[in-house]
């Protein structure tokens, strides 16, 4: 079966949000500045309310922030015709 | 004593000792860049209790090896002693995390920690287990001839128990930080 992986947004809204400081996020959507670290770095997939959370920070949808990827999906081949 | 428990009083010292040489090279090994995080409160919080845990188990056996079990049983003062050494590493490390939560200002748990906690409490459950195995089996054999085991063990019996589950806590929390920074 194929390892899933959640890809992010973070550094990228973030920046685009007066580049606001990893310790700024932490506070806003209570946890550590630790956890945003390692989600910037995609090495932590957040509980579901920990992700809504960030997601409201940034008036976005949980969409817009965070989205599923299968490796399968990056390796299979693209139809573009 | 038996063969048998010989046999497992061998084994059981070397699988300590073979944990223990895993958990220090996982542990003090150097990271990768990818890896190399800012320290969690909850990881400061448990070097802090690692380091004060180690000393107060060898100031505890320092104590004991100088006056051994017979004076500690005996002199209500080493007793005292002993007691002191675990009430000032208690209040030391009540001090130092007090200090590090004025000085922190930030959210001290969230569910990284959590899940860091639930790992390293399986741990700690299973060191308490092995030590209450090693003092059960030991004073067993000990006094199997005499048919009663002093008076004085329980008391340290305690103390060891309380001593590990501290120490273990704090390894299991450090120890559950670098595979979740490993593995995410």
């Amino acid at each position: 079966m194929a390892k899933p992986r959640v890809r992010n947004s973070i550094r990228r809204l973030r920046f685009d949000a007066g580049e606001m400081t990893q310790r700024e996020l932490a506070s806003r959507v209570e946890c550590t500045r630790q956890t945003i670290v390692m989600l910037e770095q995609e090495r932590y997939v957040p509980s579901l309310a920990l992700a809504f959370r960030i997601a409201r920070v940034f008036s976005k949808s949980i969409e817009d922030v965070f989205r599923y990827e299968d490796e399968d999906e990056d390796e299979a081949p693209t139809d573009t015709d | 004593m038996g063969l048998f428990y010989k046999v497992v009083a061998v084994c059981g010292g070397v699988a300590v000792v073979a944990l223990a040489a895993y958990s220090a090279r996982y542990l003090f090994r150097r990271p990768t860049d990818a890896e190399t995080i800012p320290a969690t409160p909850l990881q400061i919080r448990a070097w802090v209790g690692l380091g004060l845990g180690l000393v107060v188990a060898l100031l505890t056996a320092a104590v004991l090896v100088a006056r051994g079990v017979d004076g500690f049983a005996a002199d209500p003062r080493t007793r005292l002693l002993v007691v002191g050494i675990f009430v000032g590493g208690l209040g030391l490390y009540g001090l130092i995390v007090w200090r590090l939560r004025s000085e922190h200002g930030e959210v001290l748990l969230d569910e990284r920690d959590h899940a860091v906690l639930h790992r390293a409490g399986a741990f700690q459950a299973w060191a308490v287990l092995a030590c209450l195995v090693v003092w059960a089996i030991a004073l067993t054999e000990a006094y199997w001839d005499a048919g009663a085991i002093p008076v004085v063990y329980p008391y340290l019996i305690l103390w060891s128990c309380f001593i590990v589950h501290a120490v273990a806590l704090a390894a299991g929390v450090l120890l559950a930080y670098r595979r979740a920074e490993r593995d995410g």
